[in-house]
C-alpha cells in the first residue's frame, strides 16, 4: 500500500487522478505525520486531516476530526495523533467530518477498510443521511432527505439506512458474515445504491443492491465517518457510534461497478513496483575465416656445452716419403715423383726413347702420337706419423627442439559474434501482499440445536 | 446429551494470495434420480476429486470396472459406495451402489485428488481394529506412510461404516464389523474434537470448514463462521420500539 500504487491504479484505470476526491490511509505512517493539522483561532482549535495527493479534491474535502479539540493548534493536532495507532484511526474516540463540496453522493463510490474492536455493537460507519420535516399550512408534515448511512448492526451485519418515497428504510445484509477486518465498497447511481463486501480470499466482491432514486440521496454539506446526523439511535453527528478502527477510506466522484471497485481496492492495497528499462544484446554468429593448425615435431637440436676432458683423436706430428720400389709407368701415364722434397704428380715421358715419334714432321704437328714405350721410375709413399695427445675439448649435449612443422594437421572454421540490441522499456505494476489473519473467521457458532 | 463434535478447519497461512490457492468449493448439492446424480464439472476435475455424503454419511468412491454385454458397456463396483463417469458432453455423473429414494440430496465438496484406501473388518474382538483393519488401510497408502495410529488419524480422515471415527474410538469399533476407508486430509488443516458446539479463536478461512457430529457430516447451513466480537444473543434490550407514522409526502432538498 503506497501513494505510488494509488497513482498507478488511478492512471491505469482512469488516465488521471481526477476521479479520486478524498482518501486517507491511516496505515501509512508518513501520511499521518504530514497531513495532520488543526483549524480554529484563539483558544478554540479542532484537529483535521488534509486530503493527501493524489486526491484531486485537495481543498474541498478536508476531514475535521470532531473529537480532537484543543486550546492551541498543537494540542488539537496532538489529539488527532492520539486517535491513530498501528490499527488505524480509532472511531471510538472521534468521528470524521468531510466536506462534500463538488462531490455528488448520488454518483460516487466509497471504499472503506475497517476493523472491529472487541465486542461488536451497532454503529454508523459512513453517515450522510439528513432528513428535514416541514409543517405545511394544513398542519401536515412533509419530509425530505439527503444521503444515506452505512453501518453495522449489533449482530455484525452490514446495513444501509436511507429514506425513499415509502419513508425510512433499513436494509440489513444478513447473508454476509463479517471478520475482524473488513473492506466494503458502496456506490450510488441515479436509481440504486450498491453495497459490496470485498472477499479477498475468493478474489471477488459480493454485491447487494437497494433500489433508491437518486432524488432522495443527494449530497448533504458533510458526510461523517463514525456517526451521522440522523440514525435510528443517535441524532448528534459528534457522537461516536462505531466501535472500531478506520484503516483507510477512498471517495471517488463516479458511481463505479462493484467489480471495478474491487480491482481498485486491490491495487490500492498493493505494493508498487517499478523496474527500469534495459537493453538486451541478442548474439548472432557469423563466419569470419579459418584457423589452420600445423603438425608439431622435432625441428632441430639445441646443443649446449658441458664440461669435461676427453681424448678426441690424434695429431700429425711428422711425415716422410719412403721409396716403394720401381714402378713401370707407361709413357704419358701419371705418376708421383719426388721433386725438391715434395711428391708431385706429373706425366711420365721416357728419357731413353725420346725423339722417336711417329708420325714426324708435318704429321707430328697434325697428330701428337705417343708410342707404346714405358720407363721405370722410383715410387714413394707418404708415411704419416701421429702423436696421441689429450686435452680440454668442448663436449656438447644436444636436445631436440619441437615446434610447428610445415605439414597441416587440421583446419577450423572460425565464427565471430555480432548481433543487435533489444530495448525493454520501463515497467511498473502492483503486487497484492495483504496479510490474511484478520480477514479470517475466528468464531464458529452452531445453529443445529438452536434452529 | 453426549456427542462428539469434530471440526475440520482450514487455516491457510498469513498471505491472502497463498490462501486463495487452497480454497475448495464446498457444500454443493445434487439431487439423485434413479441412482444417478449430476455434479458440476467445474468442481469435479475427474475421479477421486470429490468428497460425497448422503444424509451425513460419507461415501467411498471406487473406480468402476467395465464389462461388455451384447456390445454394450456395463460398469460396476465391488465394495465402494459410488463411482463417477464423464460423458461425451463433459458432464459428470455420480452413480450410487445402493438404491435410494429419488429426490434425495447428495452433498459434495471438492478435495485433493486421492483414491483413498478401503478395508473390510469381518471379525470383532479386542485389537481387531488397530491390529488388523488399520494396517490394512495404511498398507494401501502410497507415499508418506503414517508413523503410527495417531499420525494416521492426524493426517487422514478415517471412516467406519460411513461415519468419521477417531483414534479414541478403537474399543467401540473393535466390537463392530463393517467397511472402513480413509482419505488424506488437505493441507493447513486443524481438527478440533470437542463436546461444545461453538468454537472460538481458530482463524479459519471462510467457507472451508467441515463439521461432523457423532461421525455424521453436517451441512454448512448448520453453523456460522464470523468474528469473535459478535454476540449472537443479547439480553436486556427493550423489545418494543415506538414508531411514529407521520410521513405524508416527500420532497428533495
Amino acid at each position: 500500500m503506497s501513494k505510488e500504487s494509488i497513482k498507478y491504479s488511478l492512471t491505469s484505470n482512469f488516465d488521471s487522478y481526477n476521479n479520486l476526491k478524498f482518501y486517507f490511509d491511516f496505515l501509512d505512517s508518513g501520511l499521518n505525520e504530514n497531513y495532520i493539522f488543526a483549524t480554529g483561532e484563539n483558544l478554540s482549535w479542532t484537529g483535521a486531516l488534509n486530503n493527501p495527493s493524489p486526491a484531486s479534491g485537495f481543498e474541498d474535502c478536508r476531514a475535521v476530526v470532531l473529537g480532537a479539540y484543543g486550546t492551541s493548534e498543537l494540542s488539537a493536532s496532538g489529539e488527532v495523533s492520539l486517535s491513530i495507532n498501528e490499527s488505524g484511526f480509532n472511531l471510538n474516540e472521534s468521528n470524521l467530518m468531510i466536506n462534500t463540496e463538488n462531490l455528488s453522493l448520488s454518483d460516487c463510490s466509497v471504499l472503506i477498510d475497517f476493523e472491529f474492536i472487541d465486542e461488536i455493537s451497532s454503529g454508523v460507519l459512513f453517515g450522510s443521511l439528513e432528513k428535514e420535516e416541514l409543517e405545511l399550512p394544513d398542519l401536515s408534515y412533509i419530509t425530505g432527505s439527503k444521503g444515506y448511512n452505512v453501518g453495522i448492526t449489533d449482530r455484525g451485519h452490514l446495513f444501509l439506512h436511507g429514506f425513499s418515497k415509502n419513508g425510512d428504510f433499513v436494509e440489513v445484509f444478513c447473508q454476509q458474515e463479517l471478520s475482524k477486518r473488513n473492506i466494503i465498497s458502496f456506490s450510488s447511481s441515479p436509481t440504486s445504491i450498491n453495497i459490496s463486501f470485498l472477499d479477498f480470499f475468493k478474489n471477488e466482491s459480493i454485491n447487494y443492491t437497494k433500489d433508491v432514486e437518486g432524488f432522495y440521496i443527494s449530497s448533504p454539506d458533510y458526510i461523517y465517518i463514525g456517526g451521522s446526523k440522523n440514525t435510528f439511535k443517535e441524532v448528534n453527528e459528534t457522537n461516536t457510534t462505531f466501535n472500531g478502527y478506520l484503516k483507510s477510506i477512498y471517495i471517488l466522484n463516479k458511481g463505479l461497478g462493484h467489480e471495478k471497485l474491487f480491482d481498485l481496492q486491490s491495487e490500492f492495497l498493493s505494493n508498487y513496483e517499478f523496474e527500469s528499462g534495459s537493453s538486451e544484446f541478442i548474439e548472432k554468429p557469423y563466419f569470419s575465416g579459418e584457423f589452420i593448425t600445423y603438425m608439431t615435431g622435432i625441428t632441430g637440436y639445441e646443443c649446449i656445452v658441458s664440461s669435461g676432458q676427453r681424448q678426441i683423436g690424434r695429431t700429425i706430428s711428422s711425415h716422410e716419403y719412403l721409396p716403394t720400389g720401381v714402378l713401370n709407368i707407361q709413357e704419358g701415364g701419371l705418376a708421383e715423383i719426388l721433386i725438391n722434397g715434395e711428391l708431385i704428380e706429373v706425366g711420365v715421358l721416357s728419357d731413353s726413347d725420346s725423339g722417336s715419334y711417329n708420325p714426324t714432321g708435318q704429321g707430328a704437328y697434325d697428330t701428337l702420337g705417343l708410342q707404346n714405350y714405358s720407363v721405370d721410375i722410383s715410387g714413394y709413399e707418404d708415411n704419416l706419423y701421429f702423436s696421441g695427445e689429450s686435452g680440454y675439448y668442448p663436449i656438447y649435449t644436444c636436445n631436440p627442439l619441437t615446434g610447428e612443422l610445415t605439414e597441416i594437421s587440421g583446419i577450423e572454421q572460425v565464427y565471430g559474434t555480432t548481433g543487435f540490441y533489444i530495448y525493454e522499456p520501463n515497467s511498473s505494476g502492483v503486487t497484492l501482499e495483504l496479510n490474511s489473519e484478520k480477514f479470517k473467521k475466528d468464531y464458529i457458532y452452531y445453529n443445529g440445536e438452536r434452529l | 446429551m453426549s456427542f462428539k463434535c469434530n471440526y475440520l478447519l482450514s487455516t491457510g497461512n498469513s498471505s491472502i494470495i497463498d490462501c486463495r490457492s487452497i480454497l475448495k468449493d464446498k457444500n454443493k448439492k445434487s439431487t439423485v434420480v434413479k441412482g444417478e446424480s449430476f455434479v458440476s464439472s467445474d468442481i469435479s476435475t475427474g475421479h477421486f476429486s470429490l468428497s460425497l455424503s448422503l444424509n451425513g454419511f460419507t461415501l467411498f468412491e471406487e473406480y468402476p470396472k467395465k464389462s461388455v454385454v451384447n456390445g454394450m458397456d456395463f460398469f460396476y463396483i465391488n465394495s465402494g459406495d459410488f463411482y463417477m463417469l464423464k460423458d461425451e458432453y463433459n458432464k459428470n455423473s455420480i452413480y450410487l451402489s445402493e438404491s435410494i429414494q429419488d429426490g434425495s440430496e447428495i452433498v459434495y465438496d471438492q478435495k485433493d485428488i486421492d483414491s483413498g484406501s478401503i478395508a473390510i473388518q469381518e471379525n470383532t474382538g479386542v485389537g481387531v481394529w488397530e491390529n488388523l483393519t488399520i494396517p490394512e488401510l495404511t498398507g494401501q497408502i502410497y507415499g508418506s506412510q503414517p508413523l503410527d495410529a495417531e499420525d494416521f488419524f492426524d493426517r487422514w480422515n478415517v471412516f467406519f461404516n460411513k461415519k468419521k471415527v477417531n483414534v479414541e474410538d478403537s474399543l467401540e469399533i473393535d466390537q463392530m464389523t463393517g467397511i472402513s476407508f480413509a482419505y488424506k486430509k488437505g493441507i493447513n488443516l486443524t481438527e478440533i474434537k470437542t463436546n461444545d458446539f461453538d468454537i472460538y479463536g481458530t482463524g479459519v478461512l471462510p467457507n472451508q470448514s467441515e463439521l461432523y457430529i457423532d461421525g455424521l457430516k453436517k451441512e454448512r447451513k448448520t453453523f456460522i463462521e464470523m468474528n469473535t466480537g459478535i454476540v449472537m444473543i443479547k439480553v436486556g434490550i427493550e423489545s418494543k420500539k415506538e414508531i411514529q407514522e407521520d410521513i405524508k409526502t416527500t420532497f428533495s432538498l
